[in-house]
């Protein structure tokens, strides 16, 4: 086990190596400039009420609407409470606080394995589908923040390098996400120049990366992954905001935002566990460049100026540096100490050791599958795992048993007469149905689907009640109209939903032996 | 492990090539594996589908949809007449759910072929050996013993009629009459290859990796020099493999081949001549019973108006027999009690019309199929219909149900003739197909074929096609002959010219 660990951080040897020396050389230039005696006074002077233990709260909202997310992206694969969720992304964030070289991303992808028993493989895919979100909120949140507030010049132009960065990573996270087949066909091009290996790590990337949207079943499921997103940011942002007032800064959550947003890139670079150092660099540069000009951003003629005045208010004074950083410290300690002892007590809760987490984490890499073996000349690239939940467009429930039975009987009409074989036949053919339409192209699945809505819309508007609850008569009469009526669209939807459930339910054996015995008696 | 160890492995890699990978396993994919792995070649057959026993086979349709066919058989061809298609993804293709039913290509078709798309060494003779050859392989005969009563009344329209007419040999020696053609033959009568060629191919050395499904050619210069593949695990996971190989024949069939080969970059004359046969189906009710759905397909096919119409017997069940009166069901519905005296028929006409292969930009890249009837498809539907209604009413049919929206029923010729006259209403018509073909066809006409003579890929050195797609256009019989003995033909092509060159 820990073998497994040292063999992780040796790995990544140079990366943690990296981090260290990165934050020993932020730590001796701040120590040199700083004036001790003006932070001893920021403290001292510093409101702490109520400001830190608000701060404090919204941080652990934000935790928790970190859980709702993850558990949203893996709904349709496990069974996963909010709270176990929040646990197991506040056991990340503690490693990264402990352990060297981001291993709390590791860890966070072993222990959602372990609690939820997806295979490691698809808990890492899913983990890193949830940093490349946060990573596109913040890009979005730094470039709108920055273009709002004025700031000072060389941050202007890292927002406008984010505002890059986002122009071209957007659309290939869009095309990852829309066009899996497009991707890997663009994967593979551009990588296939560069020899087998660097062609084989392009397409496993593509490949882990579109199986990680994957999850992200439907239109709907995405959007509300990507607005859950914005707000544990946006949440993120009003914590840093909440700590200005303790250093008599005036509070700004529009500022707030951008310091935040461009501290959280800031420690993408390498550092210690815990960004020792780079936190409070970033953290406390940025802040400066936000309130050291007064004006307007580039978006600011486009806001009422009231909205304007709240979350941005024109009264700003510069912050100096020896402030800021007293600012930086305690905005640290927030998140580092909430979310540590948070993690900390989880992992306790739940017996996971670090060791334990790292070793899961490390055996979640591609694995030679034994089926394979026997065919020598095939190279593994990578492998995903199973889909647990059938992918399916349309839901069977109550609706499609009822629309099956009200297209299959013909007003008058009883095929089957003993009511539990009756019931138990529509219900599978209202299943068959689902699947069927399912498997349509996905086109033709989104016009059935906007068909049927449509279709359910009307029902209700014109009988003030949804179709299922409908008598059978009734239903047989909507039916009917759209079935076989003058409109030929109407017509169109429902041809092939009619063939597909007469298939389903004529093939059923209830059906056939009670028209069997029919024709005898 | 050191860079050195690393470089070395890396070389090892390199030379791990198959000789010969074969995508697909229906009837061009398994008769090249066959061919190639008897002359010694190493064969590598990829195959999307699973590989089942017969044990799973003959399930109900609405079991054996989800088992073998390609999307739960959904697979619409959109147009302004949207028309129902079907084909298999298992091992052994869409041979798994045919009827059997073999043809030789007819030599009307063969001189067209040659003076349309330049054809060479395309002549009777040279295929009649490849014919005799796939026939013995499926042990191809004609039925031996008494027609099965949807046969004999058919045969007695035919008669009264004065049409001519045939007997359709089939690849099912010892067919015991399970009904069961479409949902794989549980008996082992009909010779999908799944149960006669590639357990042949695999006593020769080919290998046959199932749950395979190839995502890109991978190709440098004028060279394919691998694929890339998604391999399904029995747990449900998926492995994306690379495969390199000196050879490659394309034999997904003809929706999957232009839809691979285009998503690869290779468009040239790829899935622009999509043709197909549109059928048009018939219920018909008799007096006497019929018990259609214990039967075979009925066996004859009128051949008096073949090549444009041809007319035959069509699976029957009872799910398939409710599908057939689902156009005017409120009408028809009561009809489902006497399915006894039923069984049900087709009119196919060999299209003239335009279609299209392409892969679809989003999802998977999933095949979209697209064929715009035309005027003349249409009459001949309507013509088809005609002859068709006044041959089973002759024949002793009370009433005729045809797949057209607000024509329930025909219960006198003269309703029947009508349609010899008039065309029917493109929006009225319910149409299927089971055949397609020509996506890439084949000659030495660059200017309308993907690839020559012998299927090697125009501006490709080792690519090559053999399925339904090489057919150069609708051939108006069922194909599968026709594909396994152009297929075997190119494939020993493909051997005559290795050894030339010494491999």
């Amino acid at each position: 086990m820990a073998s497994n660990l040292t063999k992780i951080i040796k790995s990544r040897g140079t990366v943690v190596f990296l981090g260290l020396a990165v934050s020993a050389a932020l730590l001796i230039m701040t120590a040199r400039t700083i004036r001790w005696n003006v932070v001893y006074d920021a403290f001292a002077t510093a409101v702490w009420l109520p400001w830190i233990p608000l701060a404090v709260a919204t941080y652990t909202v934000g935790m928790l609407l970190r859980g709702l997310r993850l558990q949203k992206l893996v709904e349709s694969e496990a069974n996963l409470t909010v709270a176990t969720a929040s646990n197991i992304i506040a056991v990340g964030y503690a490693v990264n606080n402990i352990l060297p070289a981001r291993l709390g991303e590791f860890a966070r992808a072993g222990m959602l394995a372990e609690r939820t028993g997806l295979p490691y493989a698809l808990a890492l895919t899913v983990t890193f589908l949830e940093r490349l979100l946060d990573g596109l909120t913040i890009l979005t949140l730094f470039v709108l923040a920055s273009f709002i507030t004025p700031t000072q010049s060389w941050m202007t132009s890292a927002s406008q390098i984010a505002a890059l960065i986002f122009a071209m990573v957007l659309p290939c996270v869009l095309v990852l996400a829309i066009f899996p087949q497009l991707s890997l066909s663009l994967a593979s091009q551009l990588s296939h120049p560069f020899g087998r290996n660097l062609h084989h790590k392009a397409l496993a990337l593509t490949t882990q990366v579109t199986r990680g949207f994957g999850c992200l079943r439907s239109g709907a499921s995405a959007l509300l992954v990507l607005m859950l997103s914005f707000l544990i940011w946006g949440i993120e942002g009003l914590m840093f905001a909440l700590v200005l007032p303790c250093f008599q800064i005036v509070f700004s959550p529009v500022k707030a935002l951008a310091v935040m947003a461009f501290t959280n890139l800031g420690i993408l670079v390498p550092s210690t566990p815990g960004y020792l150092a780079v936190y409070h660099k970033c953290c406390a540069e940025a802040l400066q460049a936000v309130t050291s000009k007064q004006g307007a951003g580039l978006l600011t003629p486009f806001i009422p100026s009231q909205l304007l005045e709240t979350i941005m208010p024109f009264s700003t004074t510069a912050v100096e540096a020896d402030t800021a950083l007293s600012y930086a410290v305690v905005v640290h300690l927030i998140f580092y100490a909430t979310v540590t002892i948070w993690g900390v007590i989880a992992m306790a809760r739940y017996g996971v050791e670090l060791g334990t987490t790292a070793a899961l984490a490390w055996e979640a890499k591609p694995l030679p599958r034994q089926d394979l073996e026997k065919f020598a000349d095939v190279a593994l690239i990578t492998s995903t795992p199973r889909i647990k939940s059938e992918t399916l467009c349309f839901q069977p429930s109550l609706f499609w048993t009822k629309l099956a039975e009200a297209m299959i009987m013909p007003p008058g009409e009883i095929f089957l007469k003993e009511e539990d074989k009756q019931k138990q036949a529509l219900e599978d053919s209202a299943l068959f149905l689902c699947r069927e339409v399912s498997s349509l192209p996905r086109k033709l699945c989104t016009m059935l689907k906007i068909g049927i809505i449509g279709f359910r819309t009307i029902v209700v508007l014109t009988n003030f009640n949804a179709f299922e609850n409908l008598s059978l008569a009734k239903r047989q009469a909507i039916v009917k109209a759209w079935s076989f009526g003058k409109i030929g669209l109407t017509r169109k939807l429902f041809k092939p939903l009619r063939s597909i459930a007469l298939l389903a339910y004529f093939e059923d054996e209830g059906v056939q032996s009670a028209l069997q015995a029919e024709r005898q008696a | 492990m050191s860079g050195t160890q690393e470089k070395r492995r890396e070389r090892e890699r390199e030379r791990e090539r198959e000789q010969v990978l074969i995508i697909g396993s229906g009837a061009g994919g398994a008769t090249v594996a066959y061919t190639l792995a008897e002359h010694g070649f190493e064969v590598l057959v990829l195959e999307e589908g699973q590989r089942h026993t017969l044990d799973s086979y003959g399930q109900p349709p609405t079991k054996a949809m989800n088992l073998l066919y390609r999307n739960r058989g959904m697979m619409p061809i959109m147009g302004s007449v949207p028309i129902g298609y079907v084909e298999g993804r298992c091992l052994g293709g869409s041979t798994e759910i045919n009827s059997g039913f073999w043809h030789r290509l007819p030599p009307e078709f063969l001189l067209r072929w040659q003076a349309r798309f330049g054809l060479h060494d395309f002549s009777l003779e040279s295929l009649e050996e490849h014919f005799d050859w796939a026939e013995a392989k499926l042990l191809v005969q004609g039925r031996n013993g008494e027609w099965p009563k949807s046969t004999q009344v058919f045969h007695r329209g035919i008669e009264a009629m004065r049409w001519s007419s045939q007997e359709v040999k089939r690849a099912a020696s010892g067919c015991v009459n399970t009904n069961a053609c479409a949902t794989g033959c549980p008996k082992g009568a009909k010779q999908g290859v799944s149960v006669s060629l590639i357990p042949q191919a695999e006593a020769k050395g080919a290998r046959f990796l199932t749950g395979a499904k190839v995502k890109l050619i991978l190709k440098s210069g004028g060279k394919a020099t691998g694929v890339l593949a998604d391999v399904v695990g029995a747990d449900g996971s998926a492995s994306l493999v690379r495969i390199d190989a000196d050879h490659i024949f394309v034999c997904a069939g003809p929706t999957q081949t232009p839809a691979l080969l285009r998503k690869s970059g290779i468009r040239e004359h790829i899935g622009d001549t999509f043709q197909i046969h549109p059928m048009l189906k018939v219920t018909a009710l008799f007096d006497e019973e019929i018990n259609a759905q214990n039967s075979v397909m009925p066996l004859l096919q009128v051949k008096e108006f073949w090549p444009d119409i041809s007319m035959g017997g069509s699976f029957f069940s009872v799910g398939h027999l409710s599908v057939n009166l689902a156009d005017n069901w409120l009408e028809t519905s009561k009809s489902i009690r006497q399915y006894r005296n039923m069984a049900s028929y087709y009119v196919g006409v060999r299209g003239t019309g335009h279609g299209t292969v392409r892969p679809s930009l989003s999802s998977d890249g999933e095949a979209k199929l697209k064929y715009e009837l035309s005027d003349v498809d249409i009459r001949h539907l309507s013509q088809g219909l005609a002859r068709l209604s006044t041959l089973l009413l002759r024949a002793g049919a009370k009433e005729v149900y045809p797949c057209v929206f607000g024509l329930p029923k025909i219960n006198a010729e003269l309703e029947a003739v009508r349609w010899l006259d008039e065309s029917l209403p493109r929006s009225a018509l319910s149409l299927t197909t089971v055949h397609g073909f020509s996506t890439c066809p084949i000659g030495e006409r660059p200017e309308r074929c993907a690839a020559d003579s012998f299927g090697k890929v125009h501006g490709f050195k080792n690519l090559y096609l053999a399925d339904a797609s090489m057919l150069p256009d609708s051939p108006g019989i069922n194909p599968q002959g026709t594909i396994m003995a152009i297929a075997r033909r190119n494939a020993l092509n493909f051997v005559e010219n290795r050894q030339a060159k010494g491999e």
